[in-house]
C-alpha cells in the first residue's frame, strides 16, 4: 500500500480519514460508495483500521506503569512573588490624610487602656486564629477521605494489594471504556495512600471502613486480589463488575469463585 | 481559568502516555509533563483547547530534554570503557521477550521523524487531524498521508499486518 493517488481507487489519506471518521465533506460520498463495490479498497481500508488496532495494542503492551504525580501548586511553579507590576501614584486628598491620623492616634489610646483586653477578646472571636494551609504529601488524600490515582497497566493481569483487613467497607472492581485503571477512595475515616506497582496497585490502608473504587480498561483480563495476609485469590474481568467485603472473613461461600468475601453486584 | 487539579486529573496520565511514547523514556516524560502544567500554573493560556496547548508544551519540554541527554550520552560514552562493568544477570525468557518487544516497539517508532511519530502518537491519543496539523505546522489534509506512510513502515517492522494473538 502506497500513498499515491491512484484515480481509480480511494488514495491512502482518504482511507484513513475514513478509519479515523475525519472525511472531508466533498470526499464522503464518493469515498464510501467507492468502498463498499470495490474489494481492492475494500481491502485497503480493512488494512489501514488492522495496522491502526495492531499499533494501539502493541504500543499499550510497551508502556511502562504510570508514576504516581500530583499536580504543581503556585508556590511551586516558582513564581516570583516579589515581582511586581509598578505601582500607579494617586493624589490622596488631605482628609483622608488627617483621617488615617486620628484612627492611629485613637487605635493607640485604645491599645493602652483597659478597653484593650475586651477589643483583643472580640478581634479573636469574630477571626480566630489562621488555620494552616493543608499540607499534600503524594499519596495522601487531599481533602478528608478521599485519594485518587490513575495509571496505565502493564499487561493483561492486575494485581490488587489490600495491606490491612479493616473492619469494613468494600472493594469495588469494575470495567471502565478508557484505556487507564481508575482507583479511588471513598468515605475514608483515616490516612491511605494509592500506590502504583509495577503489578498493579497497592491500596495502603490503616483499619477503617473505607470503600475504594477501581476500574479497569478492556486489556485486563484477570485481577489478582489480596487482603492482608489471606492468600490471594483472581477474578476474571469477563465477570466484572463485582464487590468485595473487606473487614473479617465472612464464613459462608456465595459461590463466586470459591471466594467467601465476592459480591455479584446488581446490574441497572 | 480552570482549576490546575482538575486539568491534572483530566490530561496528566494521556500527556505522560503520549510522551512517554514519544521519547521511550518514561522519567523524562514524567517531568515534561509536570513541566507542561507547571507552565500553565504560571501562564495559563487562552481557555480555547488548553489540551492541545499542554501536549504542544509538554512535547516542546520533552524534545528539548531529549536533546541534552543525548548529548550528555555522548560526553558520556567518550569515557567508557575506563571502568571496569559488571556482566548483566541473565533474565528469564519471559522477561526477555517482553522486553524485546517493548524495546522493538521504541526502537521502530524512533526511526520515524518526530513529526511523523508525533502525528501518529497524538492520533493514538483521539486529537482530531485538525487539532495534530496544528501542532505539527502542516496542513489537516496531510495528515491521513502521514500516517499512512508512518503505518506503511511501521507494518514492517513491527509486523502489524498479522493476526493479533487472541
Amino acid at each position: 500500500m502506497t500513498a499515491q493517488t491512484n484515480d481509480l481507487h480511494v488514495a491512502d489519506d482518504v482511507l484513513v480519514r475514513m478509519v479515523d471518521d475525519e472525511t472531508f465533506a466533498h470526499e464522503l460520498t464518493y469515498a464510501h460508495s467507492h468502498v463498499e463495490t470495490c474489494s481492492v479498497c475494500t481491502e485497503r481500508l480493512s488494512t489501514v483500521a488492522r495496522r491502526t488496532n495492531s499499533l494501539r495494542a502493541l504500543l499499550q503492551v510497551a508502556d511502562p506503569g504510570m508514576p504516581l504525580m500530583q499536580p504543581p501548586s503556585p508556590s511551586s511553579a516558582g513564581i516570583p512573588l516579589a515581582l511586581r507590576a509598578p505601582r500607579r501614584r494617586y493624589a490622596v486628598p488631605v482628609w483622608l490624610k488627617a483621617a488615617a491620623v486620628v484612627l492611629v492616634i485613637a487605635g493607640a489610646a485604645v491599645m493602652a487602656s483597659p478597653l484593650r483586653a475586651r477589643v483583643l477578646g472580640w478581634i479573636s472571636e469574630a477571626f480566630g486564629p489562621p488555620t494552616p494551609a493543608p499540607t499534600v504529601v503524594p499519596g495522601e488524600p487531599a481533602s478528608a477521605g478521599r485519594a485518587s490515582v490513575e495509571f496505565v497497566p502493564v499487561g493483561d493481569v492486575l494485581t490488587i494489594e489490600v495491606m490491612d483487613a479493616e473492619a469494613g467497607g468494600e472493594l469495588r472492581i469494575g470495567v471502565n471504556d478508557d484505556r487507564t485503571v481508575v482507583a479511588r477512595t471513598l468515605n475514608a475515616t483515616s490516612a491511605v495512600e494509592l500506590l502504583v506497582l509495577p503489578a498493579g496497585l497497592r491500596i495502603a490502608n490503616t483499619a477503617g471502613r473505607a470503600t475504594y473504587d477501581v476500574s479497569v480498561p478492556a486489556q485486563i483480563t484477570r485481577i489478582r486480589v489480596q487482603i492482608g495476609q489471606e492468600a490471594p485469590f483472581e477474578l476474571e474481568a469477563g465477570l466484572l463488575p463485582r464487590v468485595i467485603l473487606l473487614g473479617a472473613q465472612p464464613e459462608a461461600s456465595t459461590g463466586n469463585g470459591g471466594n467467601a468475601r465476592v459480591r455479584t453486584v446488581a446490574v441497572l | 481559568m480552570t482549576d490546575v487539579t482538575t486539568l491534572f486529573n483530566e490530561h496528566h496520565a494521556s500527556l505522560w502516555r503520549f510522551l512517554t511514547r514519544l521519547t521511550g523514556d518514561a522519567d523524562l516524560a514524567a517531568d515534561a509533563a509536570q513541566m507542561a502544567f507547571v507552565r500553565y500554573v504560571e501562564k495559563p493560556p487562552a481557555p480555547d483547547n488548553i489540551r492541545a496547548w499542554l501536549f504542544r508544551v509538554g512535547r516542546n519540554a520533552a524534545i528539548e530534554a531529549a536533546r541534552t541527554d543525548s548529548r550528555r550520552a555522548r560526553l558520556l560514552d567518550a569515557g567508557a570503557g575506563r571502568a571496569p562493568q559488571a556482566d548483566a544477570l541473565p533474565a528469564a525468557d519471559e522477561e526477555y521477550a517482553a522486553a524485546d518487544r517493548v524495546r522493538r516497539v521504541h526502537a521502530a517508532l524512533a526511526r520515524l521523524s518526530t513529526r511523523d511519530r508525533t502525528v501518529l502518537l497524538m492520533r493514538e491519543e483521539g486529537f482530531a487531524h485538525r487539532e495534530i496539523a496544528e501542532a505539527v505546522d502542516t496542513t489537516t489534509g496531510s495528515i491521513g498521508t502521514i500516517v499512512a506512510r508512518a503505518l506503511d513502515k511501521l507494518a514492517v517492522e513491527l509486523r502489524l499486518d498479522e493476526e493479533l494473538p487472541t
